[in-house]
């Protein structure tokens, strides 16, 4: 993961007034797994979609290979797109689909239909050549997609919110699924989502964008236990910030600093918590109970609140009986970072 | 919706004259045109297929429909190429009065027919050197366009960008997207569109009446001419009787390709 595949410096796109890109840099790694995370309208599907070469930058450079091209219309980059919408040929078997990237290149006859079928068998479709994409589910029109682009050996697969609209036991499946390929293939892939779960699943890297500005670029560990910014920390993960105030009492330094809720543990006992910890007093404000883990709102003396989380390792683990009373929170300060 | 026994009977009594009002009289005509009397009074005076013949040997008549079919196809071709273009301009590009010229192609179908024949004819003959075959179609296509232009837009904004994207993301420049992708796709739209814009051809009297060369007779022309001639008259009947006939076809294929399509078939 050495050489640089795609070299993206200083972009920017305005639509009217708004300015979607603003002065984006960016190194996509060969083979690796990025991610342009962001709510709608951050910027990261604009900034795809000038990889792929549907929209022209105002300003900047996009180099492929070490290739400039930012003025290429998309017939001419060597990448391919999977679409939020799939964007099947309605008109055209599964096979034909396949095959259209290879055709329009001229490829023998022979030769694109048995790369269709190979393509189509890494994503378990072999049998599905003759039917029509309206006879395929989401799932399936999906795997067609990604086996349409693939079947090109692009430098880079570009993806955008591929699984959006598939429901969530098919998405986690296809998030596994999509890992495993790439990791066979070892095509580059840029993935958009607005998911953070799926982000942190999946990336090698992740870019958070926030404003048309890339917030914080680094491993999923690095953007989710080191969250460069209160957007960052808001948006990956649960936002738990202590405020300047709760800071300077607690750390002893003002500052706006933030610890996950997994990491905050609750006592009822306040001398329980472990030496060496932070400890901070509070009064629980909900307790709700989700299967796996209870999530502790607790309200603060400053008027804010934090977010605790604690797996639920006893049999009976029903802990509404604490709403209202005073608990003590604590955290190794190992896990508190400041955040600008 | 829950309607009272009363509204139902009402609407009922309505629809029922609302189409006797339409179809009886279309109905008269095709009887009337089996009728073995020379007069055409009701009831017929017995079945003969006489007319029908005689229609046929008839040389005037020939000669309209062979008119009208060339005249309707030609302004028909015309308008599918222009159409197309037109749409695939206004909905794929943006560009400076796209909203005016978006209107400047519609407006000949809401024009009055009359504006427009008098309109043209004041061109042709006052600039362009008189009225011939030429000028007619010419006169057909402005309205034949409008047909196959809206057909072919509601068709492209349907589809939307995201196939002809993918198209130009596998590799396909604008030309082979346009001949894989986005032509079959609004292939049906421009059948149903030309088919309608044939139709409205065939059938049109007064912009042709303003454009068309000396001499030159198409079928609603010649039956104008003869309509009020007493010998001509069961003849006349026979013309508009396969005119009623020949209609219901194309209007039967638009309607079934764009109902094909509501259910998908087309873009999905």
């Amino acid at each position: 993961m050495d050489s640089v595949t795609i070299r993206v410096r200083g972009l920017s796109r305005h639509f009217g007034d708004v300015v979607a890109v603003d002065q984006v840099d960016l190194d996509v790694m060969a083979g690796e797994f990025l991610t342009l995370l962001g709510p709608s309208g951050s910027g990261k599907t604009t900034v795809l979609r000038m990889i792929a070469g549907f929209e022209k930058p105002d300003s900047g450079t996009i180099e492929l290979d070490g290739t400039d091209v930012s003025q290429l219309p998309p017939y001419a980059r060597d990448v391919n797109t999977v679409f939020q919408d799939y964007a099947l040929f309605p008109h055209m078997s599964v096979l034909k689909n396949v095959e259209y990237g290879l055709k329009v290149k001229k490829v023998a006859k022979a030769e694109r239909a048995e790369r269709a079928r190979a393509a189509l068998a890494s994503v378990r479709l072999d049998g599905y050549e003759d039917r029509a994409p309206s006879q395929l589910s989401g799932g399936q029109r999906q795997r067609v997609a990604l086996a349409r682009a693939l079947v090109n050996r692009p430098k880079v697969l570009l993806l955008d919110e591929p699984l959006g609209a598939l429901d969530l036991k098919l998405r986690e499946e296809m998030q596994v699924e999509l890992k495993e390929i790439q990791r066979e293939v070892g095509i580059t892939f840029v993935f958009v989502t607005h998911d953070q779960d799926e982000a942190l699943t999946m990336s090698d890297r992740i870019a958070v964008f926030n404003e048309g500005r890339i917030a914080q670029l680094g491993t999923p560990s690095e953007v989710y236990e080191h969250p460069a910014t209160a957007f960052v920390a808001g948006f990956v993960g649960t936002s738990n910030l202590l405020d300047s105030v709760t800071a300077q009492q607690v750390l002893g330094r003002p500052g706006t600093w933030s610890v996950r809720p997994e990491k905050i543990r609750v006592w009822i006992d306040g001398q329980s918590a472990p030496e060496g910890h932070h400890r901070l007093d509070g009064t629980v404000r909900e307790v709700i109970y989700a299967g796996m883990s209870t999530r502790f709102v607790v309200d603060l003396p400053s008027g804010n609140s934090l977010m605790a989380v604690q797996q639920n390792t006893e049999a009976s683990s029903d802990l509404s009986h604490l709403r209202g009373q005073g608990v003590t929170l604590s955290w190794d300060p190992a896990h508190e970072y400041e955040v600008s | 919706m829950t309607t009272s026994r009363g509204t139902k009977i009402a609407l009922s009594i309505f629809a029922a004259i609302t189409f006797a009002f339409v179809y009886i009289p279309l109905m008269i005509v095709i009887i009337n045109s089996f009728n073995s009397g020379r007069t055409l009074g009701w009831p017929p005076e017995g079945f003969s297929t006489q007319w029908w013949a005689k229609a046929i040997d008839n040389e005037g008549v020939r000669n309209a429909l062979v008119t009208s079919v060339i005249l309707a196809l030609v302004a028909t071709a015309i308008a599918l190429v222009l159409g197309t273009l037109a749409s695939l301009a206004l909905s794929r590009f943006t560009f400076f009065g796209q909203d005016s010229v978006s209107l400047l192609i519609i407006l000949p179908i809401a024009l009055p027919g009359i504006v427009t024949g008098i309109a043209l004819n004041n061109v042709f003959t006052s600039y362009l050197g008189g009225l011939t075959f030429t000028t007619l179609i010419v006169g057909h296509t402005t309205f034949c366009i409008v047909v196959v232009y809206n057909n072919a837009l509601a068709r492209l904004r349907r589809m939307g960008v995201n196939l002809e994207d993918a198209s130009s993301d596998l590799g396909a420049g604008p030309f082979t997207t346009f001949r894989l992708v986005t032509f079959p796709l609004m292939r049906s739209a421009l059948i149903a569109g030309g088919v309608l814009a044939f139709g409205l051809s065939f059938d049109e009297i007064i912009v042709t009446t303003f454009t068309a060369g000396p001499g030159i007779t198409t079928l609603p022309i010649w039956i104008y001419q003869n309509l009020f001639r007493p010998n001509q008259a069961p003849i006349v009947n026979v013309v508009a009787a396969a005119l009623v006939l020949i209609s219901i076809v194309p209007v039967y294929i638009a309607q079934k390709l764009s109902s094909d399509d509501e259910r998908g078939a087309g873009v999905m």
